[in-house]
């Protein structure tokens, strides 16, 4: 694994002459070019080549997870407004970084990475996952008059996959039709204006992974082979091949001949979760998150770009805590404390995690009183509005909360066992120090990955930026 | 030749911070000594197309206009001159030219000639401009002189595209085959492949003219042409059945009327008028999108209209321009407000990048040579004016805007490029004026325009072979170019090959049209009734209480006001089981069927104003059946809509039986919406058996005053006649499509991919919902008597690529196939290879 190229640039120049002739292509009209006359963009010499999101979809509430507050058990009659967590907080591997009770594991690799506890969003009149998953996902918030790129896409355009047989961009766990809001997901799981080759390829359920990288269900291999020979013979038959030969005709093959290639491969095995060792996989089998965790890991073993790995946003399950707050979220401790942090050890033993940045974040934060931040027009999504909690289900944190949330950051040229920012210790838990925009979070992964935050590509004769208005500003303090 | 004019600077410059020890008495030399400095200083950011904070000097009279600000000169006072005080700031974020690390600053003496230059009046060289002006384009139609020639009935199109190719020196390129011009024409108009017959029969035909015919023929399909261009059409104005917006109400189909204008082939100068002055049917499109919460300056509702409009109709961008004056072309920030300031509904601030300039906008219209608005009119007003002006006839950019894309469409590349930039200029000016002239002549007949292009040489020629790069070297027409299918145009075809087309939509409109036929041969037998206000009487008369009083000398209460209801019932006993219901309701709009006491689902979706299309095959039973129509009671003493009502039910044994509103029914106005609640009511619940039942009164006439798009008995035999194949394009985009490129409609789009993608042919090559239809297909097709594996062959080749196999392909497919009866795996196989073909995906 470690002799996949390095070098962004050489493996750019790879990627182009082997794979994506469509890309480069003039076919497309509207093809973006790099945004050159603007002004020179140096990129940065980069720390991390593979990237990793672990995304918490449904706003991941800090105090119960990375940033403990004052912990109150339940009890009934109790003022929701006494209890800032509903966990304790525990020790982890670094002295002065505590994280909450249910995260054992991930403690015992904070000296792997930093801890940033002061990443802030802004509110948009109406804190809702819709526009704030876009936002985090593309740094843009919408609307937009354009359609925005995932960061995902940004990477693969400007870096290509490391592999070349390899897609670039994988999103994994976040099925995209048949669940509420799939609109809205669908809005920023996409490369945009960027056009579909840089577009992710979802694999919304991990044991299945397999499955599309396979002949389809039903096909013997062997008849999936005969069949593109038989193709292959009719391009050859043509008897009107030379007419017909150009360019379009061409890059249509080839994209053809690269998926053969891909379903021919021994990269394909990455996908196939089954290949796993039992002991290993145990680990990781925890649910869809922890089992995508593992695949996220197989297939960076074999050169993929960006992996997505997401809980799943589904409206009002997992992460998105209207109610029920405290038991759901020690079941979300159940389902990815173990598979994090035994990703980010297997990397390590595998000598991957020098070069590949893993993040873990989410759209928001959560409070058990304040809506927003201070002073915001947000309304009261609690399903409880109530002032005490009579029942279990009243215990948790349930309102949308965007002044201070954690980001967890390893490898890649981060900081070890390093804290950054941090939040007030009393209600409204508001970043007091280091606020870290979602601008400056981007500006701060796409450095690591080489990539400048100025970085601009020309859509409708303007440039559109890799963070908004190029105006991220990298963390330099994050990393080494 | 230079312009010297000789002053003598008497005083150190007021406006300068900098240290300026000499004093000039030389001649100011714009050519040889400003110029230079110009172009070395400023050129970057404000000569040619660059206009950085709405500043060109390109020209003269870009010099004199200034900037976004307002004037950078002063000619009477040029010692006041903005520009003097900002090249003298020493403030890094004010000065100019901008403080940057990679270019030095301009020398002292450099700076010396500039204010020389300015304080003796910044003489310029007469016609002097830094960069070759920009295009201009016209806005006013122009006619262009047509090439004379002796040629009868020579297509203007073709003489123009004549002289073309003269003055580029080169031969204008051969004519494709009949067959490829019928593979291309039919995917281009009606996005169908030809039947192999028709195919055969085409290229046989020895008629001149049946070029002609066959896009005539095509353009008449009035489906089939509404139901492949409503993909353009959603993409170009970004309707959709589902997508963001929807959930939270923030966004409104325009459906049902899209396919409507499409089917009438609406004028498309009534169709933009609708859109831009809109009503209930189609505010969607000017509405765009609302998302709760806050939204940028740059996408409130009103500064989505002026995008919106400008873009669909006028190809220009004024995206740029929501914010800040445009950098890149000549539009403004007051163009941007001076269009939502129409649509809003309230005055409104400009905001500038996000902050309030405290200016109010003032509606305009961005071409004033045109006409203005307004602005002390009112909003409904200034809406209507907005629409003549946009459909003005000496607006030339709303018809050649529309022709540009039509050429772009079949043509494969835009006479300007891209299509929404028609400040460009065209490769032809001459084509793009008389396509543009040609449809306001017609009376904008958008088929006129299709028709104009298709019969033209320019469309019949061989398409162009590609080279890698080509599209970077400056644009030269030589034919056509390949264009890729449309997702939705390569499921049309999967399933039209195969005979397989779902027979869902979500799309809510009706579909089809009535055939002539059986529009001759059937006649509607229903009546339209009502319930007769019950006549006034001075006494008493226990047989004619009104409701409220039969209601109370039954000991129950009045219903609460608005949740009365009406009902007309009659029973039906069917002879025989159904094997298919279908019908109409007409009525003003409000009324619900209930069968055996169970509501209809979501009549609105099939209700297309005031004729309601009825499917009841699965609601009816055996023998007896209770229907019945409801509508929201009328206040007492006034008498309830009409409505008509007629089914034709058949029976198994093919026979076939009317069910129509006549003065048999009954009425009863004792029902309420809490009755008719799922479950609530049955035929046997004594609720409705109890009921006050009243005779109705059937009126001929009932209906002479409603105007009605389609008459209801085109209605009726629509519904009676078998539905025509579903197409995706009135489907919801599924994974299938999103991969082939179907984009999300949350901005406007105005092209498709034309690549595809590696992830794209992975999903070709091994996608779950490719294979299933493909299983399915070939299902279909092993079903059917093929006499051998080369029939079958041969028979796919000549429907999907319209033109035999030759021999090598023939043994190729016999080598998969064998020689018996095909197996259904291969069939599947053979179908997968076919459609992945190039020569396939690509409409040549």
């Amino acid at each position: 694994m470690n002799s996949l190229p390095l070098d962004p640039q050489n493996t750019r120049r790879d990627f182009l002459k082997k794979l994506s002739a469509a890309s480069v292509s003039a076919l497309l009209a509207t093809e973006p070019r790099v945004f050159g006359a603007i002004e020179q963009v140096i990129q940065p010499k980069a720390t991390a080549d593979a990237c990793i999101l672990l995304w918490m979809a449904g706003g991941m509430a800090a105090p119960d997870n990375f940033d403990p507050k004052r912990y109150l058990p339940y009890e009934k009659g109790r003022q929701i407004k006494e209890i800032l967590s509903t966990f304790p907080a525990i020790d982890t591997a670094v002295d002065n970084i505590k994280i909450c009770e249910g995260l054992h594991n991930i403690g015992g690799i904070m000296d792997r990475g930093t801890l940033i506890r002061s990443h802030v969003q802004p509110d948009l009149g109406s804190i809702l996952h819709s526009r704030h998953q876009y936002h985090w996902h593309t740094g843009y918030v919408p609307p937009q008059t354009v359609a925005c790129p995932h960061i995902g896409s940004w990477m693969a355009k400007v870096l290509g996959p490391r592999n070349p047989v390899m897609p670039a961009f994988i999103n994994i766990g976040q099925r995209i039709e048949g669940i509420g809001e799939s609109e809205e997901i669908k809005a920023f799981t996409t490369a945009g204006f960027f056009g579909a080759e840089f577009g992710p390829m979802n694999l919304p359920f991990p044991e299945e992974a397999a499955q599309s990288v396979r002949p389809p269900e039903g096909m013997e291999p062997g008849r999936f082979e005969n069949r593109y020979k038989f193709y292959k013979k009719l391009l050859d038959r043509s008897p009107n091949r030379d007419v017909l030969s150009d360019y379009q005709r061409e890059s249509m093959l080839r994209s053809f001949e690269n998926a053969q290639r891909l379903l021919s491969s021994k990269e394909k095995d990455a996908f196939d979760l089954t290949l796993e060792p039992k002991e290993t996989y145990q680990k990781y089998d925890t649910g869809r998150f922890g089992r995508g965790c593992l695949l996220a890991r197989r297939l960076v073993e074999s050169g993929a770009r960006f992996v997505e790995v997401t809980t799943e946003y589904v409206p009002f399950l997992h992460w998105d805590t209207h109610g029920s707050g405290h038991e759901t979220v020690e079941r979300m401790h159940k389902e990815i404390d173990l598979p994090i942090a035994t990703l980010i050890r297997d990397l390590e033993s595998r000598g991957l995690l020098d070069r590949t940045l893993v993040i873990i974040a989410s759209e928001f934060s959560r409070d058990a009183m304040v809506e927003g931040t201070a002073g915001s027009l947000a309304g009261d999504q609690a399903a409880h509005k109530g002032d005490t909690m009579e029942e279990p289900k009243h215990y948790g944190l349930h309102r949308h909360f965007t002044g201070g949330s954690s980001v967890a950051m390893f490898g890649g040229g981060v900081k070890k066992g390093f804290l950054y920012g941090k939040t007030a210790p009393e209600r409204p838990c508001l970043a007091v120090e280091n606020p870290v925009s979602v601008s400056d979070l981007h500006a701060s992964i796409f450095t690591a990955m080489g990539i400048s935050p100025k970085t601009a590509f020309e859509i409708e004769s303007r440039p559109f930026y890799a963070t908004q208005d190029a105006k991220g500003v990298a963390v330099k303090e994050l990393f080494t | 030749m230079a312009t010297i004019i000789r002053i003598s600077v008497l005083a150190v410059l007021t406006a300068s911070g900098l240290p300026h020890t000499f004093a000039q008495d030389a001649p100011a030399d714009f050519v040889h000594k400003v110029v230079p400095v110009l172009r070395e200083h400023c050129g970057d950011c404000h000569t040619g197309e660059k206009k950085k904070g709405g500043f060109s000097m390109n020209t003269h009279a870009d010099w004199l206009h200034g900037s976004e600000n307002g004037p950078v000169f002063d000619p009477k006072n040029p010692s006041h001159s903005k520009v003097l005080e900002v090249i003298a700031s020493t403030d890094p974020d004010t000065v100019m030219p901008p403080v940057a690390k990679n270019k030095p600053r301009p020398s002292l003496e450099q700076i010396a000639i500039l204010k020389n230059w300015i304080q003796s009046g910044a003489p310029w060289e007469p016609g002097y401009a830094f960069k070759k002006p920009a295009y201009q384009a016209p806005i006013a139609h122009r006619r262009p002189a047509i090439p004379a020639t002796a040629q009868k009935n020579a297509h203007p199109l073709d003489l123009l595209l004549d002289a073309y190719f003269q003055k580029n020196g080169s031969k204008s390129p051969a004519q494709c085959d009949d067959a490829t011009f019928a593979r291309r024409v039919h995917l281009d108009l009606i996005g169908l492949l030809p039947e192999p017959e028709f195919t055969h029969q085409f290229v046989e035909s020895k008629a001149a003219d049946k070029r002609d015919k066959l896009i005539g023929e095509l353009l008449d399909r009035k489906t089939q042409y509404t139901e492949h261009w409503l993909t353009f059409w959603n993409d170009q104005l970004r309707n959709d059945y589902g997508g963001t917006g929807f959930i939270t109400g923030g966004r409104k189909q325009i459906s049902a009327w899209l396919y409507a204008a499409l089917h009438a082939n609406m004028p498309y100068d009534e169709m933009v008028r609708q859109l831009v002055n809109p009503n209930s049917d189609t505010e969607g499109f000017a509405q765009g999108i609302t998302w709760r919460g806050t939204v940028s300056a740059s996408q409130t509702r009103e500064i989505q209209y002026a995008q919106s409009i400008s873009q669909s109709f006028l190809g220009l961008n004024l995206k740029c321009a929501s914010c800040h004056d445009s950098f890149i072309d000549k539009w403004k920030l007051t163009d941007a407000y001076g269009l939502a300031a129409v649509f809003a509904e309230k005055p409104i601030e400009i905001a500038r990048c996000e902050k309030l300039t405290g200016k109010m906008a003032t509606a305009s219209f961005p071409f004033p040579e045109v006409g203005q608005i307004d602005a002390s009119k009112p909003r409904a007003e200034q809406l209507s004016q907005l629409a003549d002006l946009m459909t003005h006839r000496e607006n030339g950019w709303l018809a050649r805007t529309i022709a540009n894309r039509f050429w772009a469409a079949l043509i494969g590349r835009g006479l300007v490029h891209p299509v929404d930039a028609m400040g460009t200029e065209p490769w032809s000016e001459e084509i793009l004026d008389y396509l543009g002239g040609h449809l306001a002549e017609n009376n904008y007949d958008l088929k006129s325009t299709l028709r104009l292009i298709a019969t033209s040489r320019a469309y019949q020629m061989q398409s162009v072979i590609r080279e890698k790069g080509d599209d970077t070297a400056k644009y030269v027409f030589l034919g056509p170019r390949a264009r890729r299918l449309s997702a939705e145009t390569f499921l049309d075809l999967l399933w039209q090959i195969t005979g397989t087309a779902p027979s869902n939509q979500d799309a809510p409109v009706r579909r089809g049209e009535a055939s002539k036929e059986l529009l001759s041969a059937t006649h509607l037998t229903a009546l339209p009734i009502r319930l007769a206000p019950e006549p006034a009487s001075d006494q008493p008369n226990p047989e004619k209480a009104t409701n409220s009083e039969k209601l109370a000398k039954k000991g129950r209460k009045p219903m609460k006001p608005g949740t009365a209801l009406v009902g007309f019932a009659k029973n039906i006993t069917l002879p025989a089981k159904a094997q298919k219901i279908s019908g109409i309701l007409f009525d003003h709009g409000k009324g619900r069927v209930l069968i055996n006491g169970v509501l209809l689902k979501a009549p609105v979706a099939n209700r297309f104003n005031l004729v309601t299309e009825l499917h009841l095959t699965q609601s009816f039973k055996p023998r007896d059946n209770t229907i019945m129509v409801l509508q929201p009671a009328p206040p007492e003493g006034v008498q309830s809509d009409p409505f008509l009502l007629e089914l034709e039910c058949t029976l198994e044994d093919g026979s076939k039986l009317r069910i129509a509103s006549d003065e048999t029914w009954k009425a009863s106005g004792s029902f309420s919406e809490e009755q008719i609640k799922p479950g609530k009511l049955s035929a046997t619940n004594p609720e409705f058996d109890n009921a006050e039942w009243l005779p109705v009164k059937a009126e001929m006439g009932a209906f002479a005053s409603l105007q009605t798009p389609e008459k209801p008995l085109e209605a009726f035999v629509r519904s009676i006649q078998p539905a025509p194949p579903a197409r995706a394009a009135l489907l919801k985009s599924d994974l299938l499509m999103r991969t082939l490129g179907r984009p999300n409609r949350d901005q406007i789009v105005t092209s498709r991919p034309q690549e595809l993608s590696t992830l794209e042919a992975l999903d070709l090559s091994a996608g779950k919902r490719l294979s299933e239809l493909l299983a399915h297909g070939a299902q279909t097709l092993a079903k059917r008597p093929w006499k051998d594996p080369r029939a079958l062959t041969n028979w796919l080749f000549q429907y999907g690529l319209c033109r035999a196999p030759s021999e090598a392909e023939m043994e190729a497919s016999q080598e998969l196939m064998g020689t018996d009866t095909p197996s259904r795996q291969s069939i599947e196989d053979l179908l997968w290879a076919v459609l992945a073909l190039p020569e396939f995906q690509l409409i040549r």
